[in-house]
């Protein structure tokens, strides 16, 4: 059927059609001439003509089929041209994206290298001013220490209470840069942990031990309710889990008012160890809730009650947490205190 | 001079105080004057080797941050040094990074002591401690 359509469209078949027309022509010609001018009678002639006629007529339909062939194999090599064009073009896009991605990957390499430079200058940068900021402020606080101790000579109470606020906002200064350290140390990746199989019970009691006097001060009650058995041990970073613990309490004393209570357990509930504390403070605003473990973060409600907070201590207390497999959560919500809870598990921490 | 400082105080121990805040440096030297140490102070390493070679010193408090060589070069030479790898060598630091530490205690220190963490009181206490060990 194609070759119906195309009967006569292809100029290969004229050109073939026409040699073979010459040819016959030329061989009709030569029998005429030859065969004609000999012939001996006029039958034997027309025979000789017949036999030119049907000549030229198969000679037609034979270069009719060639050029057919022809045209046919120079359209598969037209179309196999034009894929092989096609294709070496895409291949030479290719092989331009190729060399663009290459350069980018280059480029990519070069400005990681350079933002590790940065961070490591960076770090060295928050290292060196937190030494040099250290420094002073240490040297103002021991010559404060000094003077209260009073080998120098004794104080009325006025002087002392000035020297004793002077001691304890430097005090505050102090731990915010030591903060600002931990914090800085954390994201290098540099807080090394030393991970050890040991139990949760005489960290928490350190920790409770150690805010005492906080606590005291402010006459807020700390009760605390431990596991009589004790607790499995765990694979634990004991210095960084008194952190946490220590971070923890003394975030729920700094917000519970003078007299209040906090409650402190420890316990174990499908396969976790969990630690709830639980302090009659001034709550956090639900809306700021899902910002509470974020860097710097300190919710407008805390700031009227405490000024000295960095927003560092419980971002610390996730990182830490979060290294030892465990969860935090807290519950609250505005003027009712706030709940925090940590669990952990009691297997598959975290090896170092 | 040092000689003879040595020769009229015989019953005091003396401490070498490397510290090149001049302020830190007089607060640790009025406080352990007080406890009743000698007290030598070098503001770098090049002035504490020479204390060191004159004077027989119990034990040094060495900072890091130094001008010159740094603390912890210096802590790894006297280490080095057969006349003086026993002073017992306590670092007194600002920096506190983790590694500095470790690699002050593997070069050899008695102790580390971040000071901007301490009183001067727990610092006459690390010293007491490891002048009862030495």
């Amino acid at each position: 059927m194609e070759e119906i359509k195309n009967f006569g469209k292809e100029k290969s078949f004229w050109f073939f059609q026409a040699m073979a027309i010459i040819a016959a022509a030329g061989l009709a010609v030569f029998n005429f001439l030859y065969l004609g001018a000999r012939a001996e009678n006029i039958s034997a002639f027309f025979v000789s003509l017949a036999i030119n006629i049907l000549l030229i007529f198969i000679l037609a339909i034979m270069t009719w089929r060639l050029s057919g062939l022809f045209s046919d194999s120079k359209k598969a090599r037209d179309s196999f041209d034009t894929e092989t064009e096609r294709k070496s073009s895409k291949i030479q896009e290719f092989e331009k994206i190729t060399r663009q991605l290459v350069r980018r990957d280059l480029e990519l390499a070069r400005a990681n290298q350079r933002l590790a430079e940065l961070d490591a200058a960076k770090s060295d940068f928050i290292s060196v001013a937190a030494h040099q900021l250290r420094t002073p402020l240490t040297g103002i606080q021991w010559s404060y220490a000094a003077l209260l101790d009073q080998k120098t000579g004794s104080l009325n109470e006025e002087q002392k209470q000035l020297l004793e606020n002077g001691f304890a906002a430097i005090k505050n200064v102090i731990d915010l840069i030591n903060d600002l350290l931990n914090v800085a140390h954390i994201e290098e990746g540099k807080y090394e942990y030393n991970f050890k199989r040991q139990s949760l019970l005489p960290i928490a009691e350190q920790a409770m031990a150690g805010l005492k006097m906080v606590a005291d001060e402010k006459k807020i009650t700390l009760f605390s309710k431990m596991p009589a058995s004790g607790l499995p041990d765990i694979n634990m970073d004991g210095e960084k889990m008194g952190l946490a613990l220590a971070n923890i309490l003394d975030n729920a004393i700094k917000y519970t008012p003078k007299g209040g209570r906090i409650d402190f357990s420890i316990g174990q509930e499908q396969g976790l160890i969990k630690i709830v504390v639980q302090d009659s403070g001034i709550g956090i605003p639900k809306s700021q809730k899902g910002r509470l473990f974020t860097k710097f973060f300190r919710a407008d409600n805390a700031v009227g009650v405490q000024t000295s907070g960095t927003g560092l201590g419980l971002y610390m207390v996730k990182k830490i947490i979060d290294r030892h497999n465990g969860k935090i959560t807290v519950d609250s919500s505005e003027g009712k205190g706030a709940t925090f809870i940590i669990t952990l598990p009691e297997q598959s921490a975290k090896k170092s | 001079m040092d000689q003879k400082q040595e020769n009229s105080l015989p019953e005091k121990m003396a401490i070498l105080i490397v510290e090149d805040d001049a302020f830190m440096g007089s607060l640790l030297e009025r406080r352990f004057e007080q406890e009743s140490f000698h007290i030598f102070l070098a503001t770098n390493a090049e002035k504490a080797r020479e204390i060191i070679k004159s004077n027989r010193i119990a034990v040094i408090l060495l900072d890091i941050v130094l001008p010159g060589m740094d603390g912890l070069s210096f802590l790894k030479e006297l280490k080095a040094a057969p006349e003086m790898k026993d002073i017992p060598v306590i670092i007194t630091s600002n920096l506190g990074k983790p590694e500095e530490i470790e690699r002050g205690l593997a070069e050899g220190a008695s102790g580390y002591i971040i000071k901007a963490q301490v009183s001067t009181s727990e610092i006459v206490q690390k010293v007491r401690e490891v002048l009862e060990k030495k």
